[in-house]
């Protein structure tokens, strides 16, 4: 019994999520968005970082 | 939507950083790490050299204690909270609680919880249970130091929300919940829930402990450095998520996989094997993305955080597929209690999680103009960990695949211990150069020129990445935002669903059979083996002693009937056990003698030459004969292990199995041919296996002094380095001489009343050239036959030895019965004259044979002794029947 709920609870919940993903080219997009976001900020930070090691570099 | 990412991204990278908490945690995490790294060699050195600095180390399993608990908290958890206050103000876009704040956080974690927990184990205040030894006023602070670090980084992301939330955020959200959730369960549930149903609890958290703690902070690491620094987003964060949500449904659903073949119900063993192999498919999921989010980067990456991100990458994978494969019950039964699993422990903690770990350091490290950052010495690091870590993790894993073997084939338990010896000191030896990664990469982060690392950081562009925002899709759907709260609220249910089947309702089982099942008011412990649990609990016996019968056939057949669900009924918390370095002790109760107990524990390798157990002399005023109070206790303790049910039997079993109905694995162990099967316990005599063959001498004298010198000697003269310690003393066997039937008996059913223990273990072929061996030692000593000496003691012999010792010698007077230890059987042993006067003058220590001064003269006992000479029946026939 237990087996039978871990076993169906897992698919179908794996299947909603796919079938969202897989009807639904807006969620799509949608569940994409944060890696580029993360992307955009991490590659930002890294840029000031870049420029705050030279600045200091230059102080020095 | 970019603008609000662009204002995140800018606060980001304007000092919202706190850095000094970066490199505060980084420093105490690296601290702590060869702290605990020091503990583990210690550990590994005493596999080899059992008695390596004992006399001022802590004992062998406190030091485990500090080790797994250093490992976790110490190093790991620290640089968790290192990473997490670099990313979390770049992925929240806002910065954490309070610096404040995080100074109370660093003391708890370091002082309260660490400094604490190390003091208290390694002065004897713990708790006996795998990731959860320090003891429940350290957990408290752990509790509370996870209480605060949410506090900490979770507002952060409630002020940004979750709906577009990148996967790092989700698991170092989930994380912090999810551990805060199961914490209490492994820590502090076994104390009020007794034996199996503890164990299912504590084995809830063992996974969590990995699943929900470790594992989401090295993945949130992962999913941030990899991306970072190869300047491309991840594959998929669609792939992401899936696996995120995967993980966190399934984790806390294997924790009885750890119990697998126990009493605890099948049913939930099933449903802990089940989740493990879809976890497994799901760790396939995360790996797969996670290696196409590296495209571009190399085998081996350039950039050295990506370069350890990269290898735990691998680690994961390989530590996944290995745990969904010990789950199996056929690889189970076999591997599990091996170094096998201790391989995969190494390969989660040391490779998996540390190596993500040093890559968000690193990471980290590289974006903080102020600190030092050696290149060189990272480079150094990653070479030598990576050769150290595969190279130890393949060394247990094969060391685990023999163990199970010669397990599985019923090969004499030293025998198991021989064979593991050289993958011990290899695995001694990758400590060098493991020891070395961390020290030189602890070296990196404190030399070199400041500010060094920016020079490291990737180039990429944000133009980039922004040019693959899209405003129109930045903001999530109201169904986007439904489906993560409603995934939110499912992860909670499957974690309640996880307590529930897999915590309470084992519960309620085991409680139900126990109740069916056990004898009526069986005996609690007595206030001393109350204090002998505590003993062996604080000194970790339980990492190298189960106390869990499995129901598998090799343990039947070498420990006897599979632990029933009632005999854990006092055992608070449980002390199942997880590792067999030593033989499993649920039924030690009544196999050994005390003498023997208080030699082993004093000094094993006197009694057992090449154990390789901890000695503990300080239980004892100086001397084995001079057990300290706590060496009485432990030794009582170990004397109730199993007695419960010893006491009940037969009837206890009959009622119980009347009970049992259909329950197989109940009637499995109902139904065992022997309750104790332990092959060194003494059984009556009389009935033994026969000897095969002659016997090769050479086998014989090498299990000599393997098996037997500790006690008897080299020469066999009742002169071993524990003899002095025994009572009976051992026998000097160069003065004797024994029939094969005699030695056959002897060897297969021991000597009870005394420490002489079976020799099961051996086989026949073994024990038959133990046997030559012990007639060897004799040879010098055979004597002429004195005809009248002998006719005079006849009389004597009949007035004063008969009663005992019988009409013919055999042992087997009117008052043998009466007697503890039984009277020598004069037909299976020959004593020089010498000797026979000797024990005639001054009786035997420790049996009912007194000395005989008083009654007979010198020349009857002169008589007397040759006259027991003739019952000698020397033969080569092996034993009776």
């Amino acid at each position: 019994m237990i087996t039978t709920i871990i076993v169906w609870g897992s698919l179908i919940c794996a299947a909603l999520y796919c079938g969202a993903w897989l009807f639904s080219p807006r969620l799509r997009q949608q569940i994409e968005q944060p890696k580029h976001q993360f992307q955009h900020q991490v590659q930002h930070f890294d840029s000031a970082r870049r420029e705050a090691g030279t600045q200091e570099g230059a102080q020095s | 939507m970019n603008q609000a990412v662009n204002q995140s991204s800018v606060q980001a990278s304007g000092g919202e950083i706190d850095t000094f908490l970066v490199r505060a945690h980084s420093y105490a995490a690296f601290a702590m790490l060869l702290v605990s790294v020091t503990f583990g060699i210690f550990v590994s050195l005493q596999f080899i050299f059992p008695d390596f600095m004992t006399s001022w180390l802590p004992s062998w399993g406190r030091m485990r204690y500090a080790h797994t608990q250093g490992i976790m908290f110490g190093w790991l958890g620290n640089a968790f909270l290192a990473f997490m206050y670099h990313a979390v103000p770049v992925l929240s876009g806002h910065r954490v609680s309070s610096h404040r704040l995080g100074l109370w956080l660093f003391a708890v974690w370091n002082i309260a919880v660490m400094v604490s927990g190390w003091t208290l184990v390694l002065s004897g205040f713990s708790q006996p249970l795998e990731w959860a030894e320090f003891p429940p006023i350290v957990d408290a602070f752990v509790i509370l130091g996870l209480l605060l670090a949410a506090a900490q980084f979770l507002p952060p992301f409630i002020h940004r929300g979750i709906t577009d939330l990148y996967v790092s955020g989700w698991y170092l959200v989930g994380g912090l919940v999810f551990t805060l959730l199961s914490y209490p369960m492994g820590n502090f549930v076994p104390e009020v829930v007794p034996g199996a149903a503890g164990a299912a609890f504590s084995g809830l958290w063992i996974h969590d402990a990995v699943g929900l703690f470790v594992t989401p902070m090295a993945l949130a690491i992962l999913y941030y450095v990899i991306p970072a620094t190869t300047g491309r987003p991840i594959f998929s964060h669609f792939l992401s998520m899936l696996g995120f949500w995967g993980l966190f449904f399934l984790y806390p659903l294997n924790g009885i996989h750890h119990y697998i073949l126990s009493v605890i119900p099948m049913e939930m063993q099933t449903a802990a094997i089940i989740a493990s192999f879809l976890l497994g498919v799901v760790v396939v999921i995360v790996v797969t993305n996670l290696m196409l989010s590296q495209r571009g980067a190399g085998l081996i990456p350039r950039d050295i955080g990506l370069r350890f991100a990269s290898m735990a990458v691998l680690f994961y994978l390989v530590v996944s597929v290995q745990g969904s494969l010990q789950a199996d019950m056929s690889l189970n039964q076999t591997l599990h209690f091996t170094d096998w699993v201790i391989g995969h422990s190494h390969l989660a903690m040391l490779g998996f999680a540390t190596f993500a770990g040093i890559g968000g350091i690193l990471h980290a490290w590289q974006r903080m103009p102020e600190a030092r950052y050696n290149a060189r010495a990272f480079e150094w690091a990653y070479g030598l960990l990576t050769v150290g870590i595969w190279l130890m993790v393949i060394d247990l894993t094969i060391a685990g695949i023999v163990q199970g073997q010669l397990w599985d084939a019923g090969t004499p338990w030293l025998e198991s211990l021989r064979a593991s010896h050289p993958y011990w000191v290899m695995r001694s030896l990758t400590a060098i150069p493991v020891a070395a990664g961390f020290i030189v990469l602890f070296a990196g982060l404190v030399t070199g020129p400041r500010g060094e690392g920016v020079k490291h950081i990737g180039t990429a562009q944000p133009e980039q990445a922004t040019a693959q925002l899209q405003p129109e899709a930045a903001h999530a759907s109201r169904g986007l935002k439904m489906s993560y709260i409603t995934a939110c609220a499912a992860g909670i249910v499957f974690f309640a669903l996880s307590v529930s089947l897999l915590g309470l309702l084992p519960r309620q089982m085991l409680e139900d059979q126990s109740v069916a099942m056990a004898p009526g008011a069986p005996l609690p412990y007595t206030p001393a083996e109350e204090r002998g649990r505590e003993i062996y609990a604080r000194e970790g016996c339980s990492y190298c002693h189960s106390q869990q019968i499995r129901y598998t056939q090799a343990d039947l057949e070498r420990f006897g009937a599979p632990t029933l669900a009632w005999e854990g009924r006092l055992e608070y918390p449980h002390m199942l056990g997880t590792r067999r370095i030593g033989p499993d002790l649920s039924r030690a109760g009544g196999t050994r003698s005390a003498d023997w107990h208080y030699a082993h524990l004093f000094a094993p390798r006197t009694i057992v030459p090449q154990s390789i157990m901890p000695a503990y002399p300080q239980l004892f005023d100086g001397s084995a004969t001079r057990p300290r109070q706590e060496a009485r206790d432990l030794v009582a303790y170990l004397d109730s292990l199993g007695r419960a049910r010893e006491l009940a039997y037969p009837d206890g079993d009959i009622a119980a199995r009347a009970v049992a109905g259909d329950d197989d694995w109940a009637l499995m162990s109902l139904n065992a041919p022997q309750l104790n099967a332990h092959p060194g316990r003494t059984r009556p005599r009389g009935e033994a296996r026969a000897l095969s063959g002659n016997g090769d001498e050479a086998l014989g004298t090498r299990l000599w002094l393997e098996n037997c010198a500790g006690c008897h000697g080299d020469l066999a003269q009742g002169d071993g380095p524990a003899a002095a310690w025994l009572e009976p003393a051992p026998k000097n066997l160069s003065i004797r001489h024994y029939s094969r039937a005699l030695l056959a008996d002897v060897l297969w059913n021991g000597v009870h009343g005394s420490a002489m223990p079976a020799w099961r273990e051996l086989d026949d072929t073994q024990r038959s050239a133990l046997a030559a061996a012990v007639q060897g030692f004799a040879r010098s000593n055979d004597e002429p036959a004195n005809a009248s000496q002998a006719a005079q003691g006849a009389s004597v012999y009949a007035r004063h030895c008969a009663e005992c010792h019988g009409d013919n010698g055999a042992g087997n007077g009117f008052a043998a019965a009466q007697l503890p230890i039984a009277p020598t059987d004069f037909r299976g042993v020959r004593a020089s004259l010498e000797e026979r006067v000797k024990v005639l003058r001054n009786g035997v220590a420790g049996t009912s044979m007194a000395p005989w001064t008083d009654r007979l003269n010198d020349s009857e006992i002169t008589a007397v002794a040759h006259y027991i000479g003739t019952f000698f029946q020397p033969d080569n026939t092996g034993a009776r029947p």
